[in-house]
């Protein structure tokens, strides 16, 4: 009998978080069921979208931190020193 | 022969021995999915920014102070300090009156710290095409969505975060993916 697969689980094997063997259980669910087909494309294409959104830090934001670590170092003994 | 990349773990221990390159390193590596994660949370460029700075700064002092133990979990530990700042953030703004401009924005909306303005206005509409529709989501969904796709924080780790049983952290997520999905249709977008 086949293990029921619950959406839960097709999202944890999206984002690689099922261990090896439920890995492949899924994966064979997937090519057989037309259910958990669907909603796995339709979670992959939804997960895709979200990539669009990345954002960088401003040019300001990272020379403020990296001024910081300088100053940290005229507090900080070198420890390799 | 593609170039071996130097982990985040020794990124650290360089660091740690004197080379500040090393830190910048780390910086850049994960300054998008930092900063992302940050404003999808606060909605707002200007505090981003800011909440941006405060995190890498205190991310800084832990590592230098020893607070900050290695266990491979860099951005993981970066991504938990920003959350924990951006409700900071929230708790301050309640007790704090909001400025508003002549057409009702946020004074703080109408700042940016972009570089590039024409650049800003040609990634506008994608980007806030995605960022409303995930600010469209119940606040406990949105939460464990960006904390997953753009921390990169497993669902064990925002469970403990969030101080809910991973089953419902899951569940979570699985309601912020249908809803999302509905939302695209809803708005006739394509993926």
């Amino acid at each position: 009998m086949q293990k029921e697969i619950t959406q839960e689980q097709i999202i944890s094997y999206i984002y690689k978080e099922t261990n090896e063997i439920d890995s492949k259980i899924i994966a064979e669910a997937i090519i057989k069921d037309r259910a958990i087909k669907l909603f796995y494309l339709e979670t992959l294409n939804t997960v895709k979208l979200l990539d669009a959104e990345g954002r960088d830090a401003s040019i300001t934001s990272i020379n403020i931190i990296l001024d910081e670590v300088q100053k940290s170092n005229l507090k900080t003994p070198n420890p390799s020193l | 022969m593609g170039a071996i990349q130097i982990s985040d773990s020794q990124l650290i221990v360089h660091f740690l021995n004197g080379n500040d390159a090393c830190f910048e390193t780390l910086l850049k590596r994960h300054q998008k999915r930092v900063f992302t994660t940050i404003i999808m949370i606060v909605k707002n460029e200007y505090v981003a920014e800011d909440i941006f700075q405060e995190t890498f700064i205190k991310t800084l002092s832990a590592i230098k102070s020893g607070k900050y133990v290695d266990d491979g979990r860099f951005v993981q530990f970066v991504v938990r300090i920003a959350r924990n700042m951006a409700i900071d953030y929230f708790r301050r703004v309640k007790k704090t009156p909001i400025i508003n401009g002549e057409t009702g924005e946020s004074i703080l909306e109408s700042l940016s710290f972009s570089e590039n303005k024409e650049e800003q206005i040609e990634k506008k509409d994608t980007e806030n095409t995605i960022r409303n529709l995930v600010n469209e989501l119940p606040e406990d969904q949105k939460e464990v969505l960006l904390l997953r796709h753009y921390g990169d924080l497993s669902f064990k780790e925002i469970a403990e975060l969030t101080k809910v049983p991973i089953n419902t952290a899951l569940g979570r997520m699985r309601y912020a993916i249908i809803n999302l999905r509905k939302l695209i249709e809803k708005k006739s977008l394509t993926l």
